[in-house]
């Protein structure tokens, strides 16, 4: 993903039309980064404040305050971050909250300003990444951004461990967060996002095939047989984990899926046999 | 006994409609009767492999390798719970119905044996069919879904399967019982006999929990609780006679209420010491959220039990073959 934002960040000012493009923010969370194609177009005022609160630092170590897995992940308003705000950020934080413009729809990936139960200060900071359609929002809130880049980080917020109310078990927060403009992009490294899922489809699917051949090759020695199902069981895992996550867009796939698990299963119940029918092992003692 | 006993409380529940509150906490339910019962089978399972040399000995990859494998699943899925954590969880969830399969064809093929009752093999491969059917067509079920359940906070992958597949299985499964109904009808005019019920009971009760169980919410806790009881009950006679047999002293009552306390205090401590001790353990030392950790080390020692119990109770080893087809009675009391 890193090379992604990078060719996007690279590619965005080069472009025909490059003063009409659409301002840009990169939100950096601990799960990933994420890429804002603000909206000027659909909701300018707010995004003037937005990009004035981003340029000012108000967004840094503003956390995660609530994660929706069918709805939307909603950050804490900036007055709620981790550090301090500097009086000119709580400033900008404070000042009246531009008017509602509700012409761009809260749709999957757009970015939405919210006022939650927490945001008692309604200042109107708390960010909000929608993750499903949601008609019932439009018109009432502000949408004016999309995610533009960081598919997989929206991802990684919507799968956040959680208690029951819905609050992130382990602290997820906006580390850093800046406007991407011509200079800036060719010269920042963007963070890398957490490892993929996909990286283990290749040595799970080797596992699983090392596994399997030498189960057929049928080995004399008890204990090849048993690390050959453990390959078999390892490499299944490591496809059930790259695959998992895709399988709810193929029946087929989830299929094949479950069907690998139950043989895995059946075949793990022969994982290890005794050598000989209670047979007391050299050096052991026979208890009975 | 078990299976039959959740017959009767399911029945209750649907005619009564009656309603137990699992809206309290995690902690709640880890302390209740039901999770300490099946809490317990599990360190049932590790005291039979792990008491002695011997028995470590002859399973070396399941006594000393598995345990690490498990540990860094575990580990791994506190280090990237949003990649790991998910597909541990499923693994478990998904292994975890195929184990209970297992034992329902294990405990009525020892409850048939020690009764006399052996309609065939094509009845007990009907038979097997039906009870793995009843997973299947569960699984595949509960698969069908396409949104992510949540298991302790931690959202796992629904493999999203063809409803078609559930319906599949679960004729599959029906037909099957069929045949083994009219197989054993045939023995029973052959043998002038009734056949045992106690060797029914256990695919009837696992039809009912598969299939029959969702709409009565009480039974995702009292499921494990009867599995777990089940499984104890054989566990408990093998052990007594063991010991029974060490000592070479005649059976008593008294001395077998004593092996029973000791067996029964010696099991709770290694549920308290699997299930709370264990999780607060690998939480503090990996730094990771409490829920998280109970919740991966859940699943870590469901799948050590699972590789476990697939090795210790060969009835092809003569010595657990003798004891668990013994009469009840053969306990010593």
């Amino acid at each position: 993903m890193r090379a992604a934002l990078l060719l996007a960040a690279l590619l965005a000012p080069r472009a025909p039309a490059a003063a009409a493009e659409p301002p840009r923010v990169v939100l950096e969370t601990t799960l990933g980064d994420l890429v804002l194609a603000l909206r000027p177009d659909a909701a300018p005022r707010q995004v003037e404040r937005f990009l004035a609160l981003v340029r000012a630092g108000a967004y840094d170590s503003v956390p995660v305050a609530r994660v929706d897995r069918t709805r939307y992940v909603r950050f804490a308003p900036v007055t709620r971050r981790r550090l301090t705000l500097s009086p000119e950020q709580r400033a900008l934080a404070v000042a009246p909250r531009p008017p509602i413009e509700g012409a761009l729809k809260n749709d999957y990936g757009t970015v939405t300003v919210v006022r939650g139960r927490d945001d008692v200060d309604a200042t109107g900071t708390g960010l909000a990444l929608i993750l499903a359609p949601m008609p019932a929002m439009d018109g009432r809130f502000t949408s004016f951004a999309v995610v533009e880049r960081g598919q997989e980080t929206l991802e990684a917020l919507r799968e956040a461990p959680c208690d029951p109310d819905h609050a992130p078990l382990r602290a997820i927060e906006i580390s850093r967060a800046y406007v991407l403009d011509a200079a800036a992009a060719s010269s920042l490294a963007l963070s890398r996002p957490p490892p993929g899922a996909a990286a283990l489809l290749g040595p799970g699917v080797a596992a699983l095939a090392l596994g399997l051949l030498a189960l057929l090759l049928r080995p004399r020695r008890p204990a090849a047989r048993a690390g050959a199902r453990l390959a078999v069981l390892l490499g299944f895992f490591g496809v059930l984990v790259a695959a998992a996550g895709r399988a709810r867009g193929s029946a087929w796939l989830g299929t094949l899926l479950l069907a690998g698990a139950v043989a895995v299963f059946w075949l793990m119940t022969s994982f290890e046999l005794p050598p000989a029918p209670d047979a007391a092992p050299k050096g052991g003692r026979r208890r009975v | 006994m078990a299976g039959g006993a959740s017959l009767v409380l399911f029945a209750l529940f649907r005619w009564f409609r009656l309603k137990i509150d699992l809206s309290a906490s995690s902690d709640l339910s880890l302390s209740s009767v039901p999770f300490m019962v099946s809490g317990a089978h599990f360190a049932a399972t590790n005291y039979r492999l792990y008491r002695s040399r011997l028995t470590m000995s002859q399973y070396p990859l399941t006594a000393g390798l598995i345990p690490l494998v498990i540990l860094a699943g575990v580990l791994g899925s506190l280090r990237w719970p949003q990649t790991i954590a998910p597909s541990f969880i499923k693994l478990y969830l998904l292994w975890s119905p195929f184990h209970y399969s297992g034992q329902t064809r294990g405990l009525s093929l020892i409850y048939a044996r020690r009764a006399g009752f052996d309609p065939g093999p094509r009845a007990w491969t009907a038979l097997t069919g039906f009870i793995y059917g009843s997973f299947v067509a569960s699984v595949a079920s509960a698969d069908a879904r396409t949104d992510r359940p949540d298991f302790f906070g931690i959202s796992y992958p629904s493999l999203g399967v063809s409803p078609r597949l559930a319906a599949l299985a679960a004729g599959a499964m029906w037909a099957c019982g069929i045949v083994f109904v009219v197989l054993v009808v045939r023995w029973c005019v052959r043998e002038r006999r009734l056949p045992p019920a106690v060797a029914l009971l256990p695919a009837a009760a696992q039809c009912v929990w598969f299939m029959f169980s969702a709409p009565v919410a009480a039974f995702v806790v009292l499921i494990p609780f009867f599995h777990g009881l089940q499984y104890l009950l054989p566990t408990w006679k093998m052990q007594m006679q063991e010991r029974l047999a060490e000592d070479g002293r005649a059976p008593s009552r008294a001395r077998l209420a004593r092996e029973t306390a000791v067996w029964g205090a010696g099991i709770l401590v290694g549920y308290w010491a699997l299930f709370r001790a264990l999780p607060w353990l690998i939480g503090s030392l990996a730094g990771a959220p409490a829920l998280l950790a109970l919740a991966v080390t859940l699943a870590g020692v469901n799948i050590h039990h699972f590789f476990v119990d697939g090795v210790i109770w060969k009835l092809r080893r003569p010595r657990v073959g003798a004891a668990l087809l013994a009469p009840l009675g053969a306990a010593g009391a």
